[in-house]
C-alpha cells in the first residue's frame, strides 16, 4: 500500500484467481510463483496470497496473486477476496464439463459485482487430454465463442508442464499494463483526492 | 445430556462447586441407561432385523427408504440402486468389518455426510438405518444415547439437523465417544458456522451437507486420529512445547508488542507439532482447548500453509459458533516449522497483519528467538521428561493436567508402549479410568485398574489431574508416592511446561 507513494514507476495490481474446486487454481499458481508442481493437493482454505513481480522494460507490474477456495462454502465470502481486484482468472478443468458450468457462474458474480475487473479465462491440465488420459469435457469452439461473448482472453494451460503458465500471466500484465497507461491522469486523479489506504479497501 | 458433556471439559477447570454438578448430569445420564436397558435390547433386536433385511433383501430396502426420504434425491437413488453391488461389497468387507472404530455424520433426514472408512456413498443402507433408529425412539419423545452389545458401544448424538454415530468394538468408554463426537460436530461447525449449518437445513430439510464439506473430510479424518492418540484432546487441555519461561516470554513480548496496535485482533497463536509455543489474546476473550485444538489439527492437515501466506477463515466453536474469525497463517521462516495465526473479526486487514507477520519475524530473528525455537524443536520429546532423572522410573508413563493454567504435559511414549499398539490400549485404559472417574458419585479420589501388564491410576487431586501407568507388581501406596512425587517435580518445573500466564494483546 505504501510502496505506491515510494516507488511512481511500480504498479500494483491485485489478481485472483478463481473457479470451481479441483480445477487446479492454486497449482497454476504455484507454477507461476514458484515453478513447480504437486500432483497431489489438498484443498485450499479461505485463500492464500503471494505477490510475484513482472518486468516490462525497466518497469515492473507487482502482481498480487489471491488464490481463493473453490468449494461452494466459502461462496458467500468470496467478495472480500475479488473487490477491488484488476483482474480475474477463472479457471475450468477442461476435462470437467461441470467446472466448466460453474466457469460461467463465476464470470457473471464477478462482471456483476467488479464491473471493472478484467477477466481471463483459463482451461487447465491441458497435459491431460495432449496424453490422451482423458477426453476434453468441453469443445473449445464453445469455450471462444463464449469468452468472445465476454470479451475475456482464453488460453489453455497444463501447470504439470508450465505449458502456457507464463504466457497466461504475461497476457494478464501486459493488459492491465495497458490499462494502467492508457489512463494515467485518470489514475493520478484518484491517487490525488483520495488516502492512499483506499487503494486496498475502500470499505474501510 | 450432550450439553452437560460439552460444558463438561471446559468446566473441570472451575475447582469449586462444578465437578459435583457434572457428576449429578453423568448420574442422571447413568440412570437413564439403567431406565433404558430394556429398550435398548429391544432396539438392539430391531436393528439387528434391519441389518438382516437389508443384507437379504436389498431391494424391499431401499424402496424402504426412499419413501423415507426427499424427492429430489430420487435421481440418487437410480444411481445408489445400480451401485448397490458395491455397496454390498463395503459392507461385506472383510477390512471394512474388522475397523475398530467408525464414525459417521449424517443429516436428521438420513443423507449421509461423512463415514471415517469407506465411502458414505456406499453405505446409504446403513445410513438409512441409523436414522431409522434414531427417529424411532423420537417418536416416543425420547433420546436415543448409546447401544451396548457385548464389547461393542454404538453413541449417538443428535445436534440440531445432525446425527453423529461412533461404533467401536473396543469397549471405549460412552463419555471418550460422545466427546469425540462434540469434537466431529466442532469440526464441522468450525468450517461452516453453526449459523450456517442451522439456516440451509430450516430451508431444506434434505440438503445434501456434503456440498459444503467437499474438501473437509481430511479435516475430520485428521482431528479423528488426533483424538485417538493425543490425550490432550480428551482430557481437554493444551499442550504445550516444553522451554525456559523468560525465552517463551520473549517471543509473546515480541508478538505482543507488534500487534498492540492491531484493533480487533482477538488471538495470536504460534504453533508447532500439534503443541502451543506462545499465545496472546484480546482482554475478556480465552482461549479454549477445544478450540485450540481445531486450530492445531487445521494447521496439521493443511501442507499448503507452508507454501504462501493464507487468509483462512476459522469459526471456533467455544469462541463464537455462529460466525467466522479471519485468520492471518503463516509459518515463521520457511526453515522454521512453527505457524503463527493471528486471528481476527475484521476481515479488512489482512496486509496489516501481513506487515506485522513480517515485523515479528524479523524482531524474533534479530533477537535469536527463531533458533531457540528451531532448538527446541529439534529435541526428541523423549528429552523433555526424564522419569528416571525425576526417580520414579517406576513410573511408566504419565499424564498431567493442571486444572488452573488446563495445561497438560504427557511423558514420552517409551518402551513396551512405543508401538501404536500398545499406545493405543493404554489410551483406552486411561479413557475408561478417566470415564469412570466422572461417572462415579460422590466423585473419587482415586481409581485403580490392575491388570498383567501394568498398574493404571487415575489421580484428581485440588489443583491437577494425573493418569499414569506404572509396574504391575508395584501396591498401592507406594504407587501414590510415587505420582505425588512426580506432580511435585512438575510443580516446581511448572513454568517450562506450562503456559501459565497469557499476555493481553
Amino acid at each position: 500500500m505504501a510502496r505506491d507513494s515510494s516507488s511512481k514507476k511500480r504498479v500494483d495490481a491485485k489478481i485472483v484467481i478463481v473457479g470451481s474446486s479441483g480445477a487446479g487454481k492454486t497449482a497454476l499458481m504455484e507454477r507461476f510463483v514458484y515453478s513447480k508442481f504437486t500432483q497431489v493437493r489438498v484443498q485450499t482454505i479461505g485463500a492464500t496470497y503471494v505477490s510475484k513481480e513482472v518486468f516490462r522494460g525497466k518497469e515492473s507490474i507487482h502482481l498480487s496473486i489471491w488464490d481463493t477456495a473453490g468449494t461452494e462454502r466459502y461462496r458467500s465470502m468470496m467478495k472480500q477476496y475479488y473487490r477491488n481486484a484488476k483482474g480475474a482468472i477463472i479457471c475450468y478443468d477442461i476435462t470437467d464439463k461441470h467446472s466448466w458450468d460453474a466457469l460461467r457462474s463465476w464470470a457473471t458474480e464477478i462482471r456483476g459485482n467488479e464491473p471493472d475487473c478484467r477477466l481471463f479465462i483459463c482451461g487447465t491440465k491441458k497435459d491431460i487430454v495432449d496424453e490422451g488420459y482423458a477426453p476434453p469435457g468441453v469443445h473449445s469452439d464453445c469455450v471462444k465463442f463464449y469468452a468472445e461473448g465476454l470479451q475475456a482472453p482464453s488460453i489453455v494451460s497444463s501447470s504439470k508442464t508450465g505449458e502456457n503458465v507464463d504466457a497466461l500471466f504475461s497476457m494478464v500484465a501486459d493488459e492491465l499494463w495497458e490499462e494502467v497507461h492508457q489512463k494515467p491522469l485518470k489514475k493520478d486523479v484518484v491517487s490525488l483526492d483520495k488516502p492512499v489506504r483506499r487503494n486496498c479497501c475502500y470499505s474501510a | 445430556m450432550c450439553d452437560a458433556n460439552s460444558v463438561l471439559p471446559d468446566s473441570k477447570s472451575d475447582q469449586g462447586t462444578e465437578p459435583s454438578g457434572e457428576s449429578k448430569n453423568q448420574d442422571v445420564s447413568k440412570e437413564d441407561d439403567e431406565e433404558d436397558a430394556v429398550q435398548h435390547k429391544s432396539l438392539h433386536s430391531s436393528c439387528s432385523t434391519i441389518v438382516d433385511e437389508a443384507e437379504q433383501n436389498d431391494v424391499v430396502n431401499v424402496d424402504m427408504m426412499t419413501s423415507d426420504l426427499p424427492r429430489d434425491l430420487e435421481n440418487d437413488f437410480v444411481a445408489a440402486t445400480t451401485e448397490l453391488e458395491n455397496e454390498d461389497s463395503v459392507l461385506d468387507s472383510e477390512e471394512w468389518k474388522a475397523k475398530e472404530k467408525h464414525i459417521f455424520i449424517l443429516s436428521s433426514s438420513g443423507k449421509p455426510v461423512y463415514s471415517r472408512h469407506g465411502s458414505e456413498d456406499k453405505l446409504v443402507t446403513l445410513f438409512g438405518v441409523m436414522q431409522a433408529l434414531v427417529s424411532f425412539v423420537q417418536d416416543s419423545d425420547d433420546t436415543l444415547e448409546s447401544i451396548h452389545f457385548g464389547n461393542n458401544v454404538i453413541v449417538f448424538q443428535i445436534r440440531g439437523p445432525i446425527v453423529l454415530v461412533a461404533v467401536s468394538k473396543k469397549n471405549d468408554s460412552v463419555l471418550f465417544l460422545r466427546n469425540m463426537l462434540e469434537y466431529v460436530y466442532n469440526q464441522v461447525v468450525s468450517v461452516l458456522t453453526l449459523r450456517q449449518v442451522t439456516t440451509i437445513f430450516e430451508r431444506r430439510r434434505n440438503y445434501d451437507l456434503r456440498r459444503l464439506l467437499t474438501g473437509s473430510e481430511r479435516l475430520i479424518d485428521h482431528l479423528l486420529t488426533f483424538y485417538e492418540t493425543e490425550p490432550s484432546l480428551f482430557m481437554n487441555g493444551l499442550a504445550c512445547i516444553p522451554m525456559p519461561s523468560p525465552q517463551r516470554e520473549a517471543i509473546s513480548s515480541v508478538i505482543v508488542s507488534t500487534c498492540s496496535k492491531i484493533k480487533n485482533l482477538v488471538f495470536a497463536v504460534l504453533v508447532a507439532n500439534n503443541r502451543l509455543i506462545a499465545l496472546a489474546r484480546k482482554r475478556k476473550y480465552s482461549m479454549c482447548p477445544s478450540d485450540l485444538h481445531l486450530i492445531l489439527n487445521m494447521v496439521a492437515a493443511s501442507e499448503s500453509f507452508k507454501t504462501a501466506e493464507s487468509w483462512t477463515p476459522i469459526c471456533l466453536p467455544q469462541f463464537n459458533a455462529n460466525g467466522f474469525l479471519h485468520g492471518h497463517v503463516s509459518y515463521l521462516t520457511e526453515d522454521c516449522d512453527a505457524c503463527l495465526l493471528l486471528l481476527t473479526v475484521d476481515q479488512d486487514i489482512f496486509f496489516q497483519l501481513s506487515e506485522a507477520k513480517k515485523k515479528i519475524t524479523e524482531k524474533l530473528t534479530k533477537n535469536n528467538l527463531v533458533s531457540v525455537i528451531n532448538d527446541v524443536l529439534k529435541k526428541p520429546p523423549s528429552s523433555w521428561v526424564s522419569l528416571h532423572y525425576i526417580g520414579v522410573s517406576k513410573i511408566r508413563h504419565f499424564i498431567y493436567k493442571c486444572k488452573k493454567s488446563q495445561n497438560i504435559l504427557s511423558s514420552p511414549l517409551t518402551p513396551p508402549y512405543d508401538t501404536t499398539d500398545e499406545s493405543r490400549k493404554l489410551f483406552t485404559k486411561y479413557q475408561n479410568l478417566y470415564s469412570k472417574m466422572f461417572e462415579s458419585n460422590p466423585q473419587l479420589q482415586v481409581l485403580f485398574q490392575e491388570s498383567d501388564e501394568e498398574r493404571v491410576v487415575c489421580l484428581i487431586g485440588e489443583k491437577f489431574e494425573v493418569l499414569a501407568a506404572l509396574e504391575p507388581v508395584i501396591k498401592k501406596q507406594s504407587a501414590l508416592d510415587l505420582i505425588n512425587k512426580l506432580c511435585q517435580w512438575i510443580q516446581k518445573e511448572e513454568d517450562r511446561f506450562f503456559i501459565t500466564n497469557v499476555p493481553y494483546l
